[in-house]
């Protein structure tokens, strides 16, 4: 019950700054990257066999998600702190 | 102390939940045979689901030079109206078999439906003989509910980005390339429903020609609901008594939607030595309807009224509104158990076998009584401190909304294109590269466990470095 109230708490906020954000339109990578992505494999399994391909992107994928996290942490506490009454 | 709090929860959120989804779609999907004999490109800016002419097997050139594949909606819907956002990169449509609704018991998907009309759609289940079985079409009524993977049910009207979750485990279904949050359903041989959970956005392919791979039907995701049966007694002589008690969740019942409950819990039993696939059910109404409490059903058999012999006892919940032979509510959570009758008397019980997804898994509620007040604190703890799955399920959903929302979008793009990089293909391999046992690979691991090592103490500098 105490856990559920908290949890909440933190997703209706998290869901309000969400909210406010998705007036800036939605999020569209140019399709070229994307495209590249989607292609890369076959070349980079070329190399495989010498380097550890897939540790890289397990690596590149865990950093970029952490990157994300410390982003999304800053960007929520700056809006937390521009909440009327809170330092 | 608020600040971190709310990192922790966040970089759960961003980090390890989209991990532990990745791993769980990968993990259960891997099986699914490639299925590239049907490729279509959706081009162009998104495509009003009305305007799109022609076929969906042929295509037209849109003003950017990408391959539109023309399609449309039939069932034009509140929810199916809107538009397809529409992906420029070419989609292969991968034939993937959902098979956490398959049950072995029942051998049919769950899904239910009361009568109707409205649609139809493939149920795909196995026949006797263990054989795949599709294109059987059932009506879709209004009120057609699916479960999702967590025991959820939502209603054919209700899906959305926020149930997708669901229905990408709900049914048979492709996947579309390496988009792990597109998916079409299949709703009968020509058409498909398609649901796009990136653009929110939910419409119907029709008339799609091309032949189908069968799908395996074989692999289980196990869910957990916690509503379930919590004993089961068998008594008496020449009248033979059969209790069973059940647990009905609160939070797994939907009363909206009364037609997929529990309301009877349905005893069936079968000599053994009758082989010939007879067997005798004996429904007993859930009344009271208690929730979050054991209750218990009770029926009498008149022992003298039966054979001689060993007789196989199933206990399930059922729903008097069922209109569908063998679709059960919760069918994963049944008894069994046998008695022997000898001369109109009861003369053995076997050992009863509880069966639920939740009851090994992830019981959130012990049996609470007078000579066991431990588990009633136990619960109460539970209560207060241990959040509810529906809670937990949220922040799931949000991360479609990060996915939707600037910036965290451009991030998330990036991370599901680098997840989907496929490494199993290319022209260019070289397939026996000289000295590759002795030379390359142990260089390949002493790179991989450098790499490991850096990226540990960066990680370890990066959040040295934060402030809290």
């Amino acid at each position: 019950m105490i856990a559920d109230i908290i949890i909440n708490i933190v997703y209706g906020f998290v869901l309000l700054i969400l909210s406010l954000l998705s007036i800036l339109g939605t999020p569209t990578l140019p399709a070229g990257l994307l495209t590249s992505l989607d292609s890369i494999g076959g070349t980079l399994k070329t190399v495989e066999n010498i380097l550890p391909i897939a540790t890289i992107l397990v690596i590149l994928v865990a950093d970029l998600a952490i990157e994300l996290a410390i982003f999304s942490y800053r960007a929520i506490k700056w809006t937390y702190t521009k909440v009327p009454g809170i330092n | 102390m608020v600040y971190k709090t709310l990192y922790g929860l966040i970089f759960a959120l961003l980090t390890v939940v989209p991990v532990i989804a990745h791993a769980e779609i990968y993990r259960d999907l891997s099986f699914i045979p490639q299925y590239d004999n049907i490729k279509f490109d959706i081009g162009g800016s998104d495509i009003n689901n009305n305007s799109c002419p022609g076929s969906p097997v042929t295509y037209f050139l849109d003003s950017n030079g990408y391959r539109v594949l023309s399609w449309q909606s039939t069932l034009g819907t509140t929810v199916r109206s809107n538009a397809l956002q529409c992906d420029r990169n070419p989609i292969a449509l991968e034939l993937v078999d959902i098979a956490p609704f398959y049950n072995s018991s029942t051998r049919i998907y769950h899904y239910y439906s009361d009568t109707g009309s409205g649609g139809s759609i493939t149920t795909v289940y196995e026949d006797i003989n263990g054989t795949v079985v599709y294109g059987t079409n059932f009506p879709i009524a209004t009120s057609t509910t699916f479960i999702d993977s967590s025991g959820v049910k939502m209603s054919r009207f209700t899906v959305n980005a926020d149930s997708y979750s669901g229905l990408e485990y709900a049914i048979r279904g492709y996947k579309l390339g390496n988009r792990q949050s597109t998916y079409a359903l299949i709703v009968t041989n020509e058409n498909l429903d398609y649901i796009d959970t990136l653009s929110e956005l939910y419409a119907l392919i029709d008339s799609l020609s091309g032949s189908e791979i069968p799908g395996q039907g074989n692999t289980q995701i196990s869910y957990t609901t916690n509503t379930r049966f919590t004993g089961l007694d068998i008594t008496g002589t020449s009248s033979v008594a059969i209790s069973a008690g059940h647990f009905l969740d609160s939070t797994e019942i939907d009363s909206t939607v009364p037609a997929l409950n529990p309301t009877i819990v349905r005893y069936s039993y079968a000599n053994r030595n009758d082989d010939s696939g007879n067997f005798s059910n004996v429904g007993e109404v859930i009344s009271p309807y208690t929730l979050d409490d054991i209750s218990t059903t009770t029926t009498v058999l008149n022992a003298s009224f039966l054979d001689d012999g060993v007789y196989d006892l199933a206990v399930g919940f059922y729903n008097n509104n069922a209109v569908f032979s063998g679709v059960v509510p919760f069918p994963d959570s049944y008894i069994y158990s046998s008695f022997e009758i000898a001369s109109g008397t009861l003369i053995a019980v076997g050992t009863p076998e509880f069966y639920s997804a939740s009851e090994t898994e992830n019981p959130r509620y012990l049996d609470c009584s007078i000579t066991n007040i431990t588990n009633c604190f136990i619960n109460a703890l539970t209560f207060v401190f241990i959040p509810s799955d529906n809670t937990l399920n949220r922040f799931l959903s949000l991360r479609n909304t990060l996915e939707n929302t600037i910036p965290f979008g451009y991030f998330i793009q990036v991370y599901d294109g680098i997840l989907g990089i496929n490494l199993d293909e290319s022209d260019y391999l070289i397939e026996n590269m000289p000295f590759q046992d002795t030379i390359f690979t142990p260089l390949k691991t002493g790179i991989a466990t450098g790499l490991w090592v850096i990226f540990a103490f960066i990680l370890y500098r990066r959040f040295k470095s934060l402030e809290f």
